[in-house]
């Protein structure tokens, strides 16, 4: 018995809608190294979990009847499966219809599935590959981005928002990234852009190529747009699992536990030896964390960008924490505008998603100079303020060596805010470093003594011995406990354990106003 | 200083006016192209720790990253350095950071001595093209 035509019909339609923009656009997609969409949402996903929402759907924007043929789904995939068990929505742009551009349609299904995500509480992971507009869909193109954009705003800090940059992206394309979480981008595949190349070249006649102006490499160490950079797409779609493994799904959930076989009592007597006994020479901060965190769960976030401060995901006794620190081996770990910025960020995703922030302070301060001053230190070190002052979750911070002036403020000082507060034996809590200090307070002193100069380095060593240590800042309360380095994993671990349930509600408000 | 460059069956003449400038400005047929030479920068793993020593950008010059004082210089002019090699120490911020290479190569000019007193974003050394 032959079977019914309308079924045989309906599988020859989803074969179709398999085959995007056709077999010979396909091929060229992957003679360039990139995948459809359906093979990226394989290796996304939890194997046989995807299941495709909208498929049928074909562009109706097009008023002026300028696109020569209809696609079923319009350029993207949409659905919903699992990462690790974990209900997530996706859209998948594809490449080989109308160059993956954004029609009206295309942003209905996106939209769609974003608000199915909101709806039910799950992440939403889009995989970009996009030349931008649809232009045959004129302004409603345009329209259909603002309901994304629209969406990216209203829906963050209550669902985690993950954008995959496979491919180039190119104006509005660029822009919903950006309002999302976090942005992963493919070393040498990803480009992000407001304006091209091309029209920069009509503009300002700058000659420029994709790639230094909007590649991976420049967004990942110049402007810090990239969350994350890998090598390859696939290596993209790994990290992007491994990242939601830290997030919980909505903004009331607690992020996933992971049990860990490193022991929450290992002491790390390698820890004691880390600090220099001459506080001028730098040691690496990332050498602290890496033995410090549950092993090998350290995960650096725009770890190319403003490297003289450390952001990152990690856990701590299979509990899922946010990492805040200085690196004083580079730039000797100062903060700037671009660092301000880097923690401001970050601190506030942890915020949103209830991960426990760990701070571990080595800085001697802000960066001097003209060009942070004009470029607006003030107003980005004040999002450091604003960001710490703001955030609810456990916050802990552990001083290690230099907290001096404003960057002892900033780095989660105890009336900031922070819940803990702990200091290394080697930590130098100060207003400002001991030169400066015996030269302000005791000039006249200095000017007057047979010897000034030997009267100067006389008053700073005594200055440094009173004031150099963490000993005075506890006296007076700012320090709840001196520790040693060796027993920091502990300690950090039992204090999250004691303010797992801290409950402390912001006033009601409309929201603040940063400054930006 | 004139180069022929062939490409395929053609020969063009580009003009560049200084290969060490950044952009490059190179003239071909009286267009006149902007190029700016392709930083080799390293993405460290995502994952790992990345070493916090290694500068990223890995330009011709060697520019200070803060500015400071240098305390020692450990390279002559025309010494061949390997990635990661320290090349002086600048103190800034109450620390001394060594400044490493970024790349490999010889080290062509060098323009600090200790004592120096240098600016955000100074040329310290040039590397050889």
């Amino acid at each position: 018995m032959s079977e019914d035509p309308r079924i045989l019909h309906l599988r020859s339609l989803r074969q179709e809608a398999r085959l995007g923009g056709g077999a010979e656009r396909i091929a060229k997609q992957h003679a360039k190294g990139k995948m459809t969409p359906y093979e990226r949402l394989d290796l996304l996903l939890d194997p046989g979990t995807f299941h495709e929402l909208e498929p049928f759907i074909t562009g109706q924007g097009d008023e002026l009847g300028l696109s020569t043929q209809k696609f079923l789904g319009d350029g993207v995939v949409t659905g919903y499966g699992q990462i690790d068990g974990r209900t997530v929505y996706v859209y998948a742009q594809d490449f080989t219809v109308y160059g993956g551009t954004l029609s009206e349609t295309q942003s209905h299904r996106i939209c769609h599935v974003m608000d199915l995500a909101l709806r039910n509480g799950v992440p939403v992971i889009g995989l970009l590959d996009s030349g931008g507009a649809r232009i045959q869909d004129g302004v409603r193109s345009l329209g259909g981005y603002a309901e994304i954009f629209r969406r990216n705003a209203q829906y963050s800090g209550v669902i985690p928002q993950i954008s995959l940059m496979l491919g180039p992206c190119a104006g509005g394309a660029a822009y919903s990234p950006a309002l999302t979480d976090l942005i992963v981008m493919v070393n040498k595949h990803s480009y992000m852009f407001l304006t091209g190349p091309e029209v920069i070249k009509a503009v300002t006649g700058e000659i420029v190529d994709p790639e230094s102006l909007g590649g991976t490499t420049v967004h990942a160490s110049v402007s810090g747009i990239a969350h994350l950079a890998v090598a390859s797409e696939v290596e993209a779609l790994a990290l992007c699992r491994r990242v939601l493994g830290y997030l919980p799904s909505n903004n009331v959930e607690n992020p996933p536990f992971r049990p860990t076989d490193d022991d929450p009592l290992r002491m790390d007597p390698e820890l004691n030896s880390i600090v220099p006994l001459d506080a001028a020479t730098p040691y690496s901060m990332h050498a602290v964390i890496g033995h410090i965190v549950d092993r090998g769960t350290f995960l650096e976030i725009q770890a190319a960008w403003a490297r003289n401060v450390i952001v990152g995901l990690a856990r701590l006794g299979g509990h899922a924490v946010g990492i805040v620190a200085q690196e004083p081996s580079v730039m000797a770990g100062v903060l700037d505008i671009d660092s301000s910025d880097k923690i401001t960020r970050f601190v506030r995703m942890c915020d949103c998603f209830n991960i426990p922030l760990v701070t571990f302070v080595d800085s001697p301060g802000f960066l001097p100079g003209v060009d942070q001053e004009h470029g607006g230190i003030i107003r980005h070190g004040a999002k450091v303020l604003y960001a710490y002052s703001e955030a609810t979750v456990p916050k802990i911070s552990v001083i290690t060596r230099k907290a001096y002036g404003g960057a002892y403020i900033v780095m989660g000082s105890k009336y900031l805010g922070t819940d803990v507060n702990y200091a290394w034996p080697s930590a130098e809590i100060a207003v400002l470093g001991a030169e400066g200090a015996a030269n302000i307070l005791f000039r006249r002193q200095i000017e007057s003594a047979p010897d000034p100069s030997a009267e100067r380095i006389r008053l700073a060593e005594e200055y440094r011995r009173k004031f150099n240590n963490p000993y005075h800042a506890a006296a007076a309360g700012f320090v709840d406990d001196i520790i040693e380095p060796r027993e920091t994993r502990p300690k950090v671990i039992a204090t999250l354990a004691a303010l797992r349930d801290k409950y402390s509600p912001a006033p009601p408000r409309k929201h603040g106003n940063i400054p930006v | 200083m004139k180069v022929r460059v062939r490409i395929e069956d053609r020969t063009y003449v580009v003009d560049i006016e200084d290969p060490q400038a950044e952009p490059v400005i190179a003239i071909v047929d009286g267009h006149r192209y902007e190029l700016w030479p392709e930083e080799a920068t390293r993405l460290p793993e995502p994952g790992t720790t990345s070493d916090a020593a290694q500068p990223l950008t890995t330009e011709r010059e060697v520019r200070a990253p803060i500015p400071g004082v240098i305390v020692s210089v450990s390279v002559q002019p025309g010494a061949s350095v390997s990635l990661g090699q320290e090349l002086c120490v600048l103190e800034a911020m109450k620390m001394r950071n060594p400044i490493c290479a970024g790349r490999t190569g010889v080290i062509e000019t060098v323009h600090v001595v200790p004592g120096k007193h240098v600016q955000h974003r100074e040329v310290m050394m040039e590397f050889a093209a």
